[in-house]
């Protein structure tokens, strides 16, 4: 019998005792000892296994027993496994040599969390790159932004590329299937993929077989979710009380007798029920994830298959999301100088959307939460007939708004999109350095969406014809890239060069029809044909095409002195043909200080890497055909009794649009001390986007066409991005501990004219002008609440029927009076600071993580509190308001008296009193799990099993008092982007979930 | 490239429109739209009814506090109801603007092309009259925006304003048909572009030219009082003798074609909002006879106590602050048509010619003559009884019921036609304009114990997101 001995140690030379040491598919094992040494008995006929080493938070290695019986192994560190080859654009670049700046992921880190989404994942785990929810409704996605925003109106997200693919959307992925992720934040590095690298690009490489015996890994999480921020809200007692203060207030102010207000008798008030609204539209939702898959190697063969499934029922009733997807990577050998793949990810996603951002303008319906606040407690959800109740009898006194348990109970709005998403790859080694490489992308996804608007309510009061919509789309992107690679070393000069060819080819079509007045509203029976009402159809297609031509050199010498050109000329077919054609470029410079004569014999510094690059990239992310007007349909008019067709011109054109462009420079520094244990990055970065690309709101005179895309301003991001980390080990601890943040400073430099957005009927809040951020709030300035009549006659005019109680507004143009000109600049909805800090500790089998993530210096207008702190009709209150508001003087200088003719001032004016400050620090994740040791787990026949614990969104630190302050979007201003942003409908609430999870292989 | 030649697939831009006589007709019907109370932007009746003394905002308190405001003279350059309603007028100038810019190049008969690029200048100054009158300066645009200069516009005084109307006016008659059959029923007629012009300069204070206008339109011989007033205000007897321009509604069509005005104007039973709700002091307006008995009209303008309401159900005060509801534009109709009525909205008709002529008679200093226009409009309103089956007592004029007026001097026929015109045309959204016109005296008396002050309300000011967004401003 033969005794395998060996020792096993960390990248850092460190013994590490602990690791399991068995063998493949037996209970054969032992661990290593305090100085990492190991001895197993190898039993007759295993020759052939493989040993497999592994240690929670390093890489498992396998290697090959044969007839070896010494092993020399090095266990490296999980989360730097990926840290030696970096993904770059179309090739793979060793991390020691990148000049530009380029953060990694590894692919465990992305699967621990119970999210949906692959860019979910990524919050808080690279400097610079800030996530935040949209709506945070189930299937509604996250806004990703790397380096700020540059664009106004055009998009502001990274590109993507899987596999070698790009795309704009990666919600169809698995995160279960990341290898490992490279986020290409600079010009030096992203400029290689030109026309979409302006707000930077995240390259996804996805899993493959490596290993020689087949693996088959399984990993399971299932959790529920619950809301974990609301906002207190006022009771019936209250709320009646309030109500008859206000009328009380309002009659007194009144001569004309017709118009006072009738009072809620106080004997009703014991009849009647107090319903907390919100709570009954939420619920405890369970969310799930599952994935199996199977890899290996088998020759010259490798594959990677697997099933996933991500399940989440929202906390909002009615709202869910989920998706089964399944990949298949396959790569093989052909000849010596010939490898082909092919890469497939095929997808469902079904998502049932409820209205739950904005006030219904942008589609989807009013959100059903802002309806819930708006609701008075007064009003029962069913009556005796367990039926709802729409319109109370005395909606006098609590409102006609709509019951939100019917509104979801009603809903019946639900996606689908099956996608299909790969590539076919060929690599011909054509001389000894020289290789050919040709990608075929596809991305082909299928969406229908149903929606079907209910008739009920009191006397048929929603939807009085209901109707049935249905849009079905077909969407097809063809991406086509050929280069050339050519390495050669000669001496100590180092050469990589690229030239490439791309094409892309976008192919969209729909086809939307609906119908009205279906006599039985019954789902099975409520389909395309069975309505009585007259029916419509449309329908259409739209294009576009990239054409791009690339080449990048990377040169270096003796690893020291590096260097990387980019040139790249992009045509996109959005503009028109005088201004398809956009040249974009990049150069980078490094030096490895470390490798200087100088300081290669210090004990201290590993590496030192000074990097600076410089580098023009463009943007083309807009409406294709923006170089034309479009003259639409359903402008009809009835003439004679019978409708007659009308069509107006319903988008303006602008055949002089041409590309939007950001120059970037960074600079950089790597260090490395103390073995590695301590590593850190700093970046500082300076990007002038200019000929932004922006839908520009048009004078209100040239009518209700949608604005033309004209190339209007400059702006300006800067900061400084800081990536920490440490790692060490005491006894049998192990722990790390890294940290990254960001600083971002945003200006505009350029804007003529300024421009409008974020609109509320016919007022704009947002004022993006020179000298502001992006999405500059521009408001009136409270200065309190007047408290007496002599207070109101000594300050600015503001208005015939202030009234002690009521708010007072800053006179900041010394007018005396207060108007439109008094609202200044009051913050943006950008962060100031990002950051995240992720803690980890193993100790023999346990493993804990901890981590935090957080943005500051960002503001959120909360319309939701304008309607539910305004008290201007029959609304709820918060209970804030019922508490504190003016009721005399000296009560209070902060909310204002009840009084609904008020509204005008305390309510409906657009000021700072509803700007609150969004900053927060939030427990992401907090995760507990325990490996159970090899041997153990070999019984069973496994080669690996871990179980964890892991809690998510336990614990915000915010002073803002809506529902989630990373809601960054609504409905209302999608389309809109970054312009428009932080301003809370009453948005999807937080959820916090605990879930428990197993990780097993075999 | 060819590769990067995108065309635009299933829409049409500019440079495949306006080529044909098919899209002539679909050009010009889009401007029809916006004229039509299809939209809630089209809010023309809170400037007509419920910012004059006729109407309060009614609906309920709290609701469309923008709305009150106006009423109460206190809005702001930010109300909604100003943006609204200037955006939806000026969206149907651009589509106007559209059209005659690409129409004389339009292949297509020559008549035909005349007629509909007569419609849009009609249209077009139909929607600059009511603009001029709500914001007194405007810019003028009479080009599409096509490009920037085009979308700056600066103002433009409201004489070159009321001159630019005018001569679209003088421009559309003479193309336009005397009737239409078909589906061309409710297309502008000639008659439609002197009443409008005749009203144009009855603004203007032009009165001559307001009797020459007149003269056309009645050299026509189409137009005549309907027997029963009632008449105007039913969806059975639309587009009827007494009418020049009418807009029209269609129920259950998709997209919309319906009036929205039965909901914002209806009960709340019937899931009305009961806006635009009558004040006493109109309805106390209504001559009475001795025996207390009411001129025929009021109840016809009016839901009150006591009295049947649209489904023959008994009205009932507490729908509505005043105790009144204007009844007007309430078809009777099902209750899920709610908002989507087939009723139409008769903008100008006959009687207004007549008044007009009155009008401009008496400020001649012609004021005998005046009495007779004046006097056919009450006679029509008295002889409900004669024609009107559902009016109690039919068939015989009650006594003393709206005799004919007989008053002599300038001022007393003013008054008696400054009152006919409050009571014939009530809650049709011509009042607010009508006492601005008749001069700070009689506006302030009117709107006494409102914010109103003639000096500085005289005009709405131009909204907030005009100022915000027009470089030309």
């Amino acid at each position: 019998q033969t005794t395998l001995r060996g020792t096993v140690r960390s990248e850092q030379n460190e013994s590490l005792p602990g690791v399991s040491v068995y063998i493949r598919g037996t209970s054969t094992g032992s661990f290593t000892d305090a100085t990492g040494a190991f001895a197993i008995s190898l039993p007759a006929g295993l020759q052939d296994s493989t040993l497999v080493f592994s240690l929670v938070g390093y890489a498992t290695n396998e290697v090959f027993i044969g007839s070896r019986t010494q092993f020399e192994v090095v266990l490296a560190d999980d989360t730097r496994t990926l840290s030696e080859v970096v993904v770059t654009g179309y090739m793979v670049e060793e991390r020691q040599k990148i000049t530009g700046a380029v953060n990694t992921v590894a692919g465990d880190l992305i699967g621990r969390l119970p999210v949906p989404g692959i860019d979910q994942a990524l919050q808080g785990r690279a400097p610079g790159v800030v996530v935040s929810q949209n709506t945070g409704a189930p299937g509604e996605g996250v806004s990703v932004r790397i380096r700020g925003t540059g664009s106004i109106n055009s998009s502001n997200s990274p590109l993507y590329i899987v596999d070698g693919v790009p795309t704009m959307d990666i919600s169809a992925l698995s995160s279960q299937d990341v290898e490992n992720i490279s986020v290409l934040k600079d010009a030096g590095a992203a400029s290689v993929y030109g026309s979409r690298a302006t707000n930077g690009v995240v390259i996804i490489t996805t899993k493959a077989g490596t290993s020689k015996d087949a693996r088959i890994q399984v990993s399971s999480q299932v959790g529920f979710q619950e809301p974990s921020r609301l906002i207190d809200m006022a009771n019936t007692r209250d709320y009646v009380t309030l109500y008859n203060e206000a009328a009380t207030n309002d009659n007194a102010t009144k001569t004309n007798p017709l118009f006072f207000r009738k009072l809620i008798p106080e004997e009703m008030v014991s009849t009647l029920p107090d319903v907390d609204q919100v709570d009954a539209i939420l619920r405890k939702g369970v969310i799930q994830s599952h994935s199996i898959s199977a890899s290996g190697k088998d020759g010259k063969t490798s594959y990677f298959i697997s099933g996933n499934y991500f399940g989440q029922e929202g906390i909002i009733k009615g709202s869910d999301y989920d998706r089964i997807s399944g990949r298949i990577n396959l790569n093989t050998e052909v000849k010596p100088w010939l490898r082909t793949g092919v890469n497939i990810n095929l997808s469902k996603e079904k998502t049932d959307i409820i209205g739950s951002s904005g006030d219904g303008a942008g589609g989807n319906g009013g959100s059903v939460i802002r309806y819930a606040f708006f609701r008075t407690p007064a009003i029962s959800i069913y009556d005796a007939n367990g039926d709802f109740v729409d319109k109370p009898d005395d909606f006098q006194f609590f409102g006609d708004g709509y019951n939100p348990v019917g509104m979801v109970a009603y809903n019946n709005n639900e996606r689908l999109i099956n996608r299909l998403f790969g590539k076919f790859f060929v690599e011909i080694d054509l001389l000894k350095d020289l290789k050919f490489t040709s990608n075929v992308g596809v991305d082909y996804s299928k969406q229908n969406q149903r929606r079907f608007d209910r008739t009920w309510g009191t006397g048929d009061r929603i939807n009085g014809i209901n109707q049935l919509s249905v849009s079905d789309q077909r969407n097809q992107t063809m991406t086509y890239s050929n280069f050339l690679t050519y390495s050669r070393t000669l001496g100590a000069h180092n050469l990589n060069i690229l030239v490439g060819a791309e094409s892309i080819k976008r192919d969209n079509y729909y086809l939307n029809a609906s119908e009205k007045d279906f006599p039985d509203q019954n789902p099975n029976l409520v389909y395309l044909g069975n309505g009585l009402g007259q029916r419509v159809n449309s329908e259409g297609q739209t294009g576009s095409a990239l054409q791009s031509f690339f080449g990048k050199v990377n040169y270096d010498y003796a690893d020291k002195y590096l260097a990387s050109v980019t040139l790249r000329r992009d045509g996109s077919s959005r503009f028109g043909p005088d201004n398809r054609w956009g040249n974009f470029y990049a150069g980078s410079l490094g030096w490895r200080m470390d490798k200087e004569s100088f300081l290669e014999n210090n004990d201290l510094i590993d590496r030192l890497l000074w990097r600076v690059s410089y580098g023009k990239v463009g943007n083309q992310e807009i409406n294709d055909y923006p170089f034309t007007d479009m003259i639409t349909s359903g402008y009809n008019y009835p003439l004679g009794n019978v409708y007659q067709n009308g069509y107006a011109t319903s988008v303006l054109g602008n055949s002089g649009v041409k590309w939007e462009a950001s120059e970037q420079l960074n600079a950089g520094v790597d260090v490395e001390i103390w073995e590695g244990k301590l590593a850190v990055s700093l970046d500082y970065f300076r990007k002038i986007t200019s000929d932004l690309l922006v839908s520009q709101p048009i004078a209100s005179s040239a009518g209700t066409a949608s604005a033309p895309v004209v190339n209007n301003g400059k702006i300006l991001n800067r900061g400084f991005e800081l990536a920490m980390s440490y790692r060490n080990s005491v006894g049998g601890l192990h722990y790390s501990i890294s940290a990254n943040a960001a600083t971002l400073y945003n200006e505009i430099l350029a804007m003529d004219p300024p421009i409008r957005r974020g609109q509320i009927g016919s007022d704009y809040l947002i004022y993006n002008e020179v000298g502001h951020p992006v999405g500059s709030f521009f408001l009136y300035e409270t200065e309190g609440i007047f408290q007496d009549k002599t207070q109101i006659f000594t300050h600015a005019y503001q208005g015939p029927t202030i009234q002690p109680g009521d708010v007072m507004y800053k006179d900041q143009d010394g007018s005396n009076t207060i108007d439109p000109d008094d609202r200044r600049h009051a913050g943006s909805a950008i962060p100031k600071v990002t950051a995240g800090l992720n803690v980890a500790l193993n100790y023999k089998q346990w493993d804990f993580s901890l981590f935090f993530q957080g943005a500051y210096g960002q503001k959120i207008y909360s319309v939701l509190n304008r309607d539910i702190e305004g008290f201007y009709r029959a609304f709820n209150v918060t209970r804030r308001y019922v508490d504190h508001r003016w009721t005399g003087p000296g009560s209070t200088n902060e909310y204002p008296r009840a009084s609904w003719d008020a509204s005008g001032n305390n309510a409906s004016v657009f000021s700072d009193r509803f700007l609150e400050d969004g900053s927060y620090t939030r427990l992401k994740n907090l995760q507990l799990g325990y490996t159970v040791p090899a041997a153990v787990a070999g019984k069973i026949g496994l080669s690996s099993v871990r179980i964890y614990v892991s809690g998510t969104n336990l614990l915000t630190v915010t002073s803002y008092q809506g529902l989630d302050p990373e809601m960054t979007t609504s409905d209302n201003a999608k389309g809109q982007g970054d312009s428009s942003a932080g301003m809370d409908w009453g948005t999807y609430p937080s959820a916090r979930s605990y879930n428990l999870g197993v990780n097993l292989s075999f | 490239s060819d590769f990067l030649d995108e065309q635009l697939q299933g829409t049409y831009s500019n440079a495949t429109f306006y080529k044909t006589e098919a899209h002539a007709l679909l050009a010009v019907n889009a401007i029809y739209n916006v004229a039509s109370f299809v939209s809630t932007n089209n809010d023309l009746w809170v400037f007509g009814d419920v910012a004059s003394d006729d109407a309060a905002k009614g609906g309920q308190a709290g609701d469309q506090t923008d709305i009150q405001n106006i009423d109460d003279f206190t809005y702001q350059r930010n109300n909604s109801y100003l943006e609204k309603f200037w955006k939806h007028y000026y969206e149907g100038i651009s589509r106007a603007n559209y059209l005659l810019y690409y129409g004389n190049n339009i292949d297509m008969d020559v008549e035909l092309r005349n007629r509909v690029l007569g419609e849009a200048k009609f249209l077009r100054a139909y929607f600059y009259f009511n603009l001029v009158n709500v914001f007194g300066e405007i810019p003028l645009k009479l080009m599409p925006p096509i490009n920037s200069d085009e979308i700056n516009k600066p103002l433009s005084s409201v004489d070159v304003v009321y001159t630019q109307i005018i001569k679209d006016l003088e421009e559309a008659a003479p193309a336009l048909d005397d009737t239409y059959s078909g589906a061309d029923v409710g297309r502008v007629t000639k008659g439609a572009a002197y009443g409008m012009l005749a009203k144009a300069h009855l603004y203007r204070g032009e009165w001559q030219a307001t009797l020459d206008a007149i003269d056309q339109v009645d050299a026509l011989g189409l137009y005549s009082l309907q027997p029963v007033y009632k008449n105007n205000f039913l969806d059975s007897t639309q587009n009827n003798s007494e009418s020049l321009f009418e807009l029209q509604h269609l129920s259950r069509q998709t997209p919309t074609l319906g009036s929205h005005l039965n909901q914002w104007f209806g009960e709340s039973p019937g899931n009305g909002y009961g806006f635009n709700v009558p004040m006493p002091g109109f309805v106390n307006a209504f001559e009475r006879t001795e025996a207390e008995l009411v001129d025929p009209r009021l109840d016809y303008t009016v839901g009150r106590e006591g009295q049947p309401w649209v489904l023959g159900e008994t009205f009932d005060p507490e729908w509505s602050a005043t105790g009144y509801l204007v009844r007007k534009h309430r078809q009777s109709i099902s209750k899920n048509l709610i908002g989507d009525a087939g009723l139409n909205y008769v903008y100008l008709r006959y009687a207004d010619i007549l008044l007009m002529k009155a009008e401009a008679l008496n400020e001649l200093s012609r004021p005998a003559e005046a009495l007779d226009p004046l006097n056919a409009v009450r006679r029509r309103a008295r002889e409900s009884y004669l024609y009107d089956v559902d009016l109690p007592g039919y068939g015989a004029i009650p006594d003393g019921l709206l005799p004919d007026v007989t008053a002599t001097g300038q001022q007393a026929v003013r008054e008696a036609i400054q009152h006919e015109r409050r009571i014939e045309l009530g809650f049709e959204f011509h009042r607010y304009f009508d006492l601005m016109r008749y001069g700070r005296f009689v506006a302030e008396a009117a709107l006494e114990g409102t914010g109103f002050s003639y000096a500085t309300h005289r005009y709405f000011p131009i909204p907030q997101s005009e100022r915000d967004t027009n470089t030309a401003l």
